[in-house]
Formats: structure tokens, sequence, C-alpha cells
């Protein structure tokens, strides 16, 4: 950990129990005699040149989560366990690494090899595995031997609070052992039914739902390397292949990716995640990697492989009901389904944000009637079937009250009109001067005051054409006399 | 001789076939191949579903003559306007163009409309509003907005989204005359849109003529509306002055035109403004600007004749 080979050892200290305590210290050979626990004071009385470093909690538990995410190799389920701990759900991934042995071994050897010290063990019960990790001598307990394995351990193992643990040394118990034969209903009296609860978990009498960092994937593929992968064309054949290989799987529940995600664990320890959407059911290799492919080129500047990647892994994160449409022979590939494709492919490239359609609102504030949302979710919400149900009628268009233009703001102009509540006679807008010659209006839009409060003001809109014949839509802000005396012009869009 | 004027008839073929041009017929002997075939050979196996006449007609008979029967649904298309206030009257005269296609193609008209804007319009622009859109006569759902972060992506878009296919037209709307948009581009862009038989309309914001391979191009400028039957003071049927710059296939024109939303066709309107329509809303005579002067804003008030003093 430490860079520097003639730098003094490094300490990490917390304050604890109203002294400075060390929490963690350096394998060093200078720092012999101390160990966390001591107060900072003895240990320097033992070794005055070591170096202190203030915990910091919040960058421990983002490098725990960081761990949390390199160890989805291993498992999809893995969740957090105090801020000092993992628990990895392995059930049913032991023989993907050659056994529970070689499988520890290497989880062991990589995590240390990243700089880390830890304990771990491998147990049926998460308390149990837990007590074996910390305080136990075997890594791994045979299937159904956690008990045996407990049986000696000190009462801090059981994961309850150091009060508690006090309780029950000063009456004699010292190991887990001591509790296991006592009868329950006086132990749950005196110390609470909390040291049964743990006691009970960490033996396997009761369940212990463990919540995994991120929702468990519909469907996995993945591909492992024995040499790191670095170059863009290699890594993109390897987007193909998994996608080739979860085509199959998704077939079999009659599913189609919806959102998919692609996690890159670079051989340093860092993982990269890329997700893909896509706007209908997808169940098409070359266009899941088609997505993927545009998804690599939009980040081309911002990434790099650097030292390569030792595994790559594909979820499919959301999947819905895929309908299989059969075809006509001489189809005509101009339905809408086809565009969510281009869709698709646009959202991956430029970000969905940027992909968009209207969304239309039940209000008649002009710039709070529609609002965009992106492509990409809007048409599993409205399918296509509804978008073309009813042609718009030729005639509808004959009445034209709003703007084909509206300003993302409204435009103060400098105006001159009727008093109190005439149309504008001549303006001043983006420094130009405007002579009305025709008005239509006016078109009194109330504020909503549920929204916008009690002082919000009225809005009188007026159709405005000029002598030029730019055709504009204009408000007065507020009501002459009883909003405000001095109300102002505003353009707010243009018309055709 | 004979011989050599073959291979130059066959060569200046082959160019125009290169170029897309559908006047190929015109040559030699070798013009059986009419014009909107030579353009249909890149699709290979759709020629069932496209229609021979699959143009885009204005309504307006001395235009649509011009276009030899209206503007083609698989070329790019430049729509420009001179200022930015002028945005709205060229984007009208675009939505009312692509209802037309709705008109024309029954079967297909409720393909999607792909609106890319580069972000610089966006300041002087805002954002296309729903309702306006309606009663054009366009539905609003039809409409995809793309708004990438800069014109280099929009371009990739318009690319793509052109030579996707199957929608019924592409609308890329820019500001000025950006140095990237030059004709190495338009001319793939319209490569594109031949390929993929979708109409793409570059809306060009405030922006002048460029020489560009777009099939096209039309100034839009708007001008005062025609009276309103109902309302005597009302804003009628929206008029613009429509100027066709550049026509690859025939000759160029200016033409006062009004959009007859209840037929769904423009109308030649050459007629001016009925006299009582000149002047202001509040009837106020306005002096005539002198010349060879810079503009002034034009006088307020009345004239009064006074009465000789002496």
């Amino acid at each position: 950990m430490n860079a520097r080979p003639e730098a003094p050892p490094i300490v990490i200290v917390d304050t604890l129990k109203n002294a400075l305590r060390i929490v963690a210290c350096e394998d060093h050979p200078e720092l012999r005699g101390i160990q966390p626990g001591q107060s900072l004071s003895d240990a320097r009385a033992i070794n005055p040149h070591i170096e202190c470093v203030q915990r910091d909690h919040v960058r421990q538990s983002k490098a725990l989560e960081r761990i949390a995410r390199w160890c989805e190799r291993y498992t999809p389920l893995v969740s957090m366990s105090g801020e000092d701990g993992l628990f990895l759900d392995v059930t049913g991934c032991v023989h993907l690494f050659g056994g529970e042995a070689a499988m520890i071994e290497e989880i062991k050897k990589r995590i240390t090899a990243q700089g880390f010290h830890i304990g771990c063990a491998m147990a049926d019960t998460p308390g149990a595995a837990w007590a074996l990790a910390r305080f136990g001598s075997a890594i791994i307990s045979p299937v159904e031997a956690h008990k045996q394995a407990l049986l000696p351990l000190p009462l801090s193992a059981l994961r309850i609070s150091e009060d508690d643990v006090r309780e029950l040394n000063r009456v004699g118990f010292k190991t887990i052992g001591c509790l296991v034969d006592l009868p329950r209903a006086p132990l749950a009296a005196r110390f609470g039914a909390r040291i049964l609860q743990r006691l009970d978990q960490a033996l396997g009498h009761e369940d212990e739902v463990l919540s995994p960092l991120r929702p468990v994937a519909e469907l996995v593929s993945e591909k492992r390397f024995a040499e790191p992968v670095v170059e863009e064309d290699e890594i993109k054949l390897v987007i193909r292949l998994l996608c080739e290989n979860a085509i199959p799987g998704l077939e079999r529940r009659g599913l189609g990716m919806r959102a998919c995600e692609l996690n890159l664990f670079r051989t340093n320890g860092e993982v990269e995640t890329l997700c893909v959407e896509a706007s209908s059911p997808l169940r098409d290799e070359k266009r899941m990697a088609a997505l993927f492919d545009e998804r690599l080129t939009s980040l081309h500047d911002e990434w790099e492989a650097g030292f390569g990647f030792d595994l790559m892994r594909l979820s499919i994160v959301r999947a819905d009901q895929f309908i299989q449409d059969q075809h006509d022979l001489v189809a005509t590939s101009q339905n809408d389904g086809d565009s969510s494709y281009l869709i698709d492919r646009l959202s991956a490239r430029l970000g969905a944000n940027q992909v968009q359609v209207f969304d239309v609102a039940d209000t008649h504030i002009p710039e709070r009637r529609f609002s965009f949302s992106n492509a990409i979710h809007a048409q599993a919400a409205q399918p296509a079937l509804q978008l073309t149900s009813q042609p718009l009628a030729r005639g509808e268009g004959q009445v034209i009250t709003r703007p084909l233009v509206l300003f993302e703001r409204p435009e103060r102009v400098d105006a001159i009109a009727e008093v109190p509540e005439g149309p504008p006679i001549r303006f001043r807008w983006r420094k130009a001067h405007y002579e009305v010659v025709r008005v239509e209006g006016p078109e009194r839009i109330a504020c909503e005051w549920w929204k916008d409060g009690r002082m919000a003001q009225t809005r009188d809109y007026f159709r405005v054409e000029d002598k030029q014949g730019y055709r504009l839509w204009l408000f007065r802000h507020g009501l002459y006399d009883r909003e405000t005396n001095n109300p102002h012009w505003y353009v707010h869009g243009m018309f055709g | 001789m004979q011989h050599q004027k073959q291979t130059l008839a066959a060569l200046k073929c082959a160019v125009s076939k290169l170029e897309g041009r559908p006047d190929c017929a015109s040559i030699g002997q070798f013009g059986s191949v009419s014009g909107h075939m030579s353009t249909r050979v890149f699709k290979s196996g759709s020629q069932i579903e496209t229609s021979f006449n699959e143009n885009l007609t204005l309504g307006i008979a001395d235009v649509d003559d011009r276009l030899s029967g209206g503007l083609a649904l698989d070329a790019l298309h430049e729509i420009r306007c001179d200022h930015s206030r002028d945005v709205g009257a060229a984007m009208a005269f675009l939505c009312a163009l692509m209802t037309r296609e709705n008109t024309n193609e029954n079967a297909c008209g409720m393909r999607r409309i792909i609106w890319i804007s580069d972000p610089a319009t966006r300041p002087d622009c805002g954002q296309i509003c729903p309702d306006g859109l309606k009663q054009l006569g366009l539905d609003p759902q039809r409409f995809v907005f793309v708004r990438p972060h800069d014109l280099r992506s929009a371009i990739w878009a318009a690319g793509e989204a052109v030579r996707h296919g199957g929608l019924a037209g592409v609308v890329f709307h820019v500001k000025g005359n950006p140095k990237i948009l030059d004709l190495a581009v338009s001319r793939k862009l319209m490569l594109r849109a031949q390929r993929g038989g979708t109409p793409l309309f570059l809306l060009r914001q405030a922006g002048g003529e460029e020489a560009s391979s777009a099939a096209t191009r039309w100034r839009v400028h708007p001008a005062p509306s025609l009276q309103d039957e109902i309302c005597h003071r009302g804003i009628g049927q929206m008029r613009h002055r429509l100027t066709l710059e550049r026509n690859r296939i025939g000759r160029t024109g200016t033409w006062p035109v009004c959009w007859n939303p209840s037929k769904g066709l423009f109308e030649y309107a050459a007629r001016a403004a009925s006299p009582q329509n000149t002047k202001t809303a509040h009837h106020r005579t306005t002096l005539a600007s002198s010349p060879n002067r810079p503009d002034r804003p034009p006088e307020v008030g009345q004239v009064v004749a006074f009465e000789r003093a002496s």
C-alpha cells in the first residue's frame, strides 16, 4: 500500500471510546506490538515515528462498494454487511470456479493482489460465514458442519452489540457454545430477543434475507479471458458473441431485450458499465451488437481500455414479452415498428435524453401544455398502434390559434398598446420595430393559482401580424389596474 | 466517330446515374432507363412497393410544372430563410409540405418524421409547439426530435435517419452556413436520401445561399396574410413569398403562395391585400420614407393639413 519504502508506517485512527484509537495498521516490521484497538498514545510510545491518518467513513464505504462491484464477477448476489464486510451468495456458482476451495483461494489471492487484507470464509449461513471470517480458523466449513465450527467462537462473532457481549460475559457466557443449549425463554427475557435471533440465524434455524446491491438480471452471458482484451475490434467481436449467447435464452422464455448492460471488468479491479436500451423488445444479436457499437463509438474519446479487460459480462436487465409477428412475403419495411430500431440507435449513440417525442399535458398554460419524454421509453407506454389509430381529419387545421414555434421563455418586448386591455399597436422585439396591422384576440389564459400562488398574473394573448407579414404571438402579463399597474408585454411564439 | 459518340453518351449517362440526375433519359439512345428507375436501382427488391409517380406536389400547377411534377421524395431539399425571425415562415412552409405528403400517400400516411436540430438553432427558435402542428394538419405524435450536442453528431444522425428509410421525412434544422456542412457532406446526404427513398429537408435558419447538391433550394419570406372571411381585422390564411432559388431539373421562380388549410394545398395568392387592409389596424397613415437614407422608424400620428396662416 505504501509506495515510499523509507517513509514511516501508516496507521489509521478514529475516535472510539473517547480516545484516538488505531482502527487499522499497515503490515510493517516497525509496527510490531501495535494492533487495532490500541490508543494512539500507546502506539506512539512503542514507535514514535508512525504517521497517522484520520479514518474517512465516506471514502471507506465507497471503496467497499467498488470492491462489491468487482465481486459481481463471482455471483450476481453481492450485498454489503456493515461498513467493513461483504456477503457473496455463491449458491450455484461454485462449480464455475472449480469448487469451493479453489473459488475462495482465487478471491483471496485477487483481492490481496490489489492491496487489501481480507479475511474470508464460506459457510451454510451468512451469520456463520461472518463469524468464521472474523474469528474462525477454518476457511470453509463443510456442509451441515458450521455448528461445530461456531461453538468455540467468542460471543462477538454473533453480530450483537458490545453491550450485550459485556452483559453476557459478566454472567459467565464466553463462547457461542455456552448459549446454544440454554433454555430460550429466560435468555430472551433477560438479554432481549435480538441475541436469540442472531444465534438462530448463525445456526441456520432462521432464514436471513440478504438484499443484493443491484437487481438480478434476467439473463447473463459472460466470457472470461486468459489474457486481457484491449483492442476495440476484439471487444466488439466479444460483444457480438455475448449477444448471440443470450438469444437462445430469450427465445426459450419468449422474451425480448428492453434494457441491457455490459460489464467490463478491468484487470486492475475497476468495473466499467455500458447500458443500452431498446424501445421495443429486441431479439436480434446483430441489432443488439450494433447498439453497443454506437455506444462505444460515442464514448470513443473519453474511454480507453487501459490494461485491458479480463471478463466481459452481458446482462439483460429488463426484458418484455416478445411478440413474434408473421411477415408478409411482399411486406413493406415501412411500418412503424421499423423506425424503433433507428430510435434505439440514435439513443444509444447520442444518449436517450437527446431523442424525444411530445408528451402532452392537460393544462392551458402554453409552456406547460407539452413537454418531451425520451422516445425510447415513450414507445412502450403508448404502443405504435395508438399512434396510427386515426389520421387527422382534413380541415381540422382551419382555425389557427396556437403558434408553430414556442420560445423556451417568453421574450420581453417594448410595446405601445391601448390601455387598459387593448391590443399592441407597435412593439420592438429583438431590436427591430414592428407595426401591427392585424390583430386577433385577446385570448385570456388565467394562471394556475394552485401551482403559481396568489400573486401569479393573468395573460392576455394576441395573435398579431405586422406590416411585413410577421405573425407573432404576444401577451400582456397581468390585468391592468387589478393585478398590476405596469403590465409588461412578451412575445411567446411565431406563427407560420 | 459514331463509336466515340456512343462511348461519350454512355459515359454521360453513367455520370448522371451516379449523380442521381433524373434527366438521364434525354441522353441519346441510352436514355431508355427512365430517371426514376435510375434512382431506384439502389433499392433492390423494393420496387414492388414504390409507385413511379411519387412526388410531392404543392398544388400550384405552375410550380409543380417547373419541378416536373413536384418535389422528388428521395432527395435533399433545402429550405432557407434570411433571418432568424423568418424561421417560423420557413417551418410553416415545410410542415405544410409534409401535410401534402400525407394526402399523396394514404397508405403510409402515419410514418414518422424525424426532426434533427443543431444546438445552435435553439436560442433563436425555441421549440415546436404540438398544438400548432395539429392546427396545421400534422399529427404531433409522428414527430421524433433529435437534439445532439454538436453539429457533427447531428450530421451523423441525419445521415442515419435518411438511410434507414421507412420515414415520412427527415428535417435537418441548422443555423447559418456552418463550415462542416459543406458540399461533400450535402452530397453524401443526397445520396443517402436517394438510397433510402426518404426526403431530407435541410432547414437553414438565417443562412445564405451556398453551393450544395440539394435537388431544390427554396427561400421563404413571410408576406401579409389574406383577408379573413369572418373577421375583417383578423389574420387570414398564411401567405409567403416563395422563391425557388435552385432547381436541378428546371427553371427557378418566385411566387406568392398561401396555404389553404381546408383543401390542404398551396394556392397562388398574387392579389395584394385590399386597400383597406394596407391601413394599420389603428387607421394611421404613414409618411413615405425618403430615399437614400438609413431606414428610420415610420412616423407616428396623423398628418393634418393646417390652414395657411397668410
